[in-house]
């Protein structure tokens, strides 16, 4: 594998580099929050923020995507495909946000019914990694197997060495093709590498080898009538903040749009967590309290996703821990949970 | 009458005694200066795994949340619920609603100094983030990427409780601390004031670049008293009435719509810019609105329970300059 070093002040060049062969998307910070956003300029890159508060998942599954439009031409409706998804690199991507790109991939491009569109867009996405060595105070990710300098599932990786220094490493062909805009910086040397090897060596160290998903995900499977429920949703106010911010959360609504004589049909964010969600038609709703609606976003994330994807719909990230109005913490919840004897 | 009184020694008598079914306070929360709600039964308290007792309640700057918004969970049952100045403002509005009927409650006053905004903290510290942060004397230690900063309260409070006219519970009947300094709050809002100065067209294009922002995660709703519709328009379905695109038009229509719900009832507890995921200043809309209903109608939302509501009730000298 090829690797260089990135020097920390080069980091805004780097991305103004790359900002010429595609759109990025990288953390920003307004207001001392940092956020992943597409950027207008390189100089908006904050390099130093490590979970931002909004996730990549934007990128890939639009707050707002069309499906399709249409209008009508001498009374006849046309149909108008939705645009061609350009270009884009997602870049400082905290291995964690990468993992839940693998959870996306598992759930939108996966068989019997891979979605095209978000096929599309994956195919013109490119993730450069970002490693880390201090974990942020709301994360949990290594509780959960994943471990913040891990290169998996990136075309590129900044392996950090030290506050002045990453190693990049170029790893899959979408990572080659953007080797113009690396080759401006020194190729890592043996020394850099054998530390990086240390670095990665005592930060697997600390993260869990065997999170123990499986059984989780047994035990909850027979939870599904406990009393924890009834206790755990009191004080959840029932909002989309988790679910907005979370970087694996992919529940959709689909709405038609319309203006005059043309319209489009759209999907929109929305979540588990609103009671609109499950509301039938006939008015009926099966999920009629908070109660009903937080045991199904437990339950989806590390129940049945596990069960039919194999893996968890939460990558630690901590967002929705540092994030919700209630502070209702998930990993609280999950070690309710874990203590519960079985039934 | 308001007595003095130890906020967990009134708890668990509160909740041994049987006066209340259930209590609604504070403790310490999971992250760095937050608190978390804590919900107390008659009978259960503290004995279930996990769960802390009265022992474990706390009121401090932290406790940011309005707690009014939970009573709507326990329609029906003796509640006792720990509110600051504007959640008891936010109470006295449910009261003149006939959401609840005052003697179903017993209200523990907790003078309020102001609390915490995250949004505040974190352009304090330039990170929203810490990897830890600790109050102490007033001022806020925090670590933020292995640096220690240490930055005074007062910059890390939300604005509006520096203006806030009435920190002391007004319908208390027990206060668990002792009265704090009252502020002088005759003067607008200095935010208000700045946006009346901007131009028209500045105006529209901060209103606009506020509701770009905006992901319609509906928490500035959810974490709201005075939001407690069983069917919010938001949420009609049939036929669909608000949007969920991103085309700002959409927030601007759930959040004018909103506002025109809260005229006259929002208190200005600022529990929705904090709960606020992406920032939106929200403040300034909530100041607009009562600000106007200050100087058009004489009425402060909660200031008295006794009152008929803004909208339920009619002056003779009202000036009638605005009409919907
Ligand atoms: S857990 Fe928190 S963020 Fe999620 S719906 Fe409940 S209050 Fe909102
Ligand atoms: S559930 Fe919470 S911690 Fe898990 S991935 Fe989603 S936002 Fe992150
Ligand atoms: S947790 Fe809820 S919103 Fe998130 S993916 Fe699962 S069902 Fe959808
Ligand atoms: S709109 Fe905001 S400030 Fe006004 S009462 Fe509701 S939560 Fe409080
Ligand atoms: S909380 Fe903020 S982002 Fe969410 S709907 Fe309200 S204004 Fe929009």
């Amino acid at each position: 594998m090829e690797t260089r070093i990135v020097p920390q002040t080069e980091m805004a060049a780097f991305v103004g580099e790359l900002m010429k062969t595609a759109r990025v998307m990288a953390p920003v910070r307004r207001d001392g929050v940092g956020y992943f956003e597409w950027l207008e300029s390189a100089d908006q890159l904050d390099a130093t923020c490590v979970v931002p508060r909004s996730s990549p998942k934007a990128a890939l599954l639009p707050r707002c995507e069309t499906l399709f439009g249409w209008r009508l031409e001498k009374g006849e409706q046309r149909i108008v495909p939705p645009p061609e998804p350009i270009p884009q690199i997602l870049f400082g991507l905290h291995p964690c946000d990468v993992r839940a790109i693998a959870t996306l991939d598992a759930v939108f491009a996966s068989d019997p019914s891979p979605d095209r569109l978000y096929l599309a867009r994956r195919a013109v996405t490119t993730v450069i990694g970002r490693g880390s060595l201090a974990d942020p105070a709301t994360a949990f990710f290594r509780e959960l197997g994943v471990d913040p300098m891990d290169n998996g599932g990136c075309d590129l990786f900044l392996a950090p060495l030290d506050p002045d220094r990453h190693v990049l490493e170029i790893i899959s062909d979408k990572g080659r093709a953007l080797l113009p805009a690396c080759e401006r910086f020194p190729k890592a040397d043996d020394r850099a590498l054998a530390l990086l090897a240390d670095l990665r060596k005592s930060s697997a160290a600390k993260t869990e080898a065997n999170p123990g998903l499986e059984q989780l995900a047994a035990k909850l499977a027979g939870m599904f009538e406990s009393d924890l429920w009834s206790r755990i949703h009191e004080h959840c106010a029932g909002c989309g903040v988790c679910a907005f911010l979370c970087p694996t959360c992919h529940c959709f609504d689909i709405q038609e749009e319309q203006r005059g004589d043309r319209g489009a049909r759209v999907r929109v964010w929305d979540t588990c967590q609103f009671g609109l969600f499950t509301r039938h038609a006939s008015g009926h709703n099966p999920r009629t309290s908070q109660k009903e609606r937080l045991r199904q976003r437990i339950m989806h994330k590390f129940s049945y996703g596990i069960e039919k994807f194999k893996v968890p719909f939460c990558v630690g990230c901590g967002r929705c821990v540092g994030c919700c109005p209630a502070n209702n913490d998930l990993r609280a919840i999950l070690r309710t949970i874990r203590e519960t004897p079985s039934e | 009458m308001t007595e003095r009184a130890d906020l967990r020694t009134i708890a668990a008598k509160l909740l041994a005694d049987g006066t209340v079914d259930v209590l609604i306070g504070w403790q310490p929360g999971s992250s760095p200066l937050s608190a978390a709600p804590l919900i107390l039964h008659a009978g259960s308290a503290g004995s279930e795994p996990g769960q802390a007792g009265p022992e474990a309640l706390v009121f401090d700057a932290r406790c940011a949340m309005n707690l009014v918004n939970l009573l709507h969970k326990f329609k029906g049952k003796k509640v006792a619920i720990v509110v600051k100045g504007c959640d008891a403002r936010a109470l006295a509005g449910l009261v003149q609603e006939r959401q609840f009927d005052r003697n179903d409650l017993v209200v523990l006053g907790a003078p309020c100094a102001g609390v915490i905004s995250p949004r505040a903290l974190a352009r304090a510290l330039n990170s929203d983030s810490p990897d830890s942060a600790t109050l102490k004397n007033d001022r806020i230690h925090a670590v933020c990427g292995g640096v220690e900063t240490v930055v005074p309260l007062s910059d890390a409070l939300d604005p509006g409780c520096r203006r806030c006219a009435m920190r002391n519970p007004q319908i208390a009947d027990w206060l668990v601390a002792d009265p704090v300094a009252q502020t002088d709050a005759s003067e607008p809002a200095e935010n208000v004031e700045e946006a009346w100065r901007m131009t028209r067209a500045e105006r529209w294009r901060k209103f606009r670049q506020e509701m770009a922002r905006c992901i319609l995660c509906h928490a500035c709703r959810q974490v709201c008293p005075a939001c407690y519709c069983g069917e919010c328009f938001a949420d009609q379905s049939r036929p669909r009435l608000a949007g969920r695109t991103d085309d700002p038009a959409d927030a601007m229509f759930f959040h004018l719509l909103r506002w025109t719900h809260l005229a006259g009832r929002c208190t200005g507890c600022g529990a929705c810019e904090r709960a606020c995921p992406m920032g939106v200043d929200l403040r300034l809309y909530n100041d607009f609105l009562r600000e106007f209903a200050r100087t058009e109608y004489g009425y402060e939302a909660g200031a008295d329970a006794q009152a008929p509501p803004l909208i339920g009730g009619f002056k003779p000298d009202d000036p009638n300059r605005f009409t919907l």
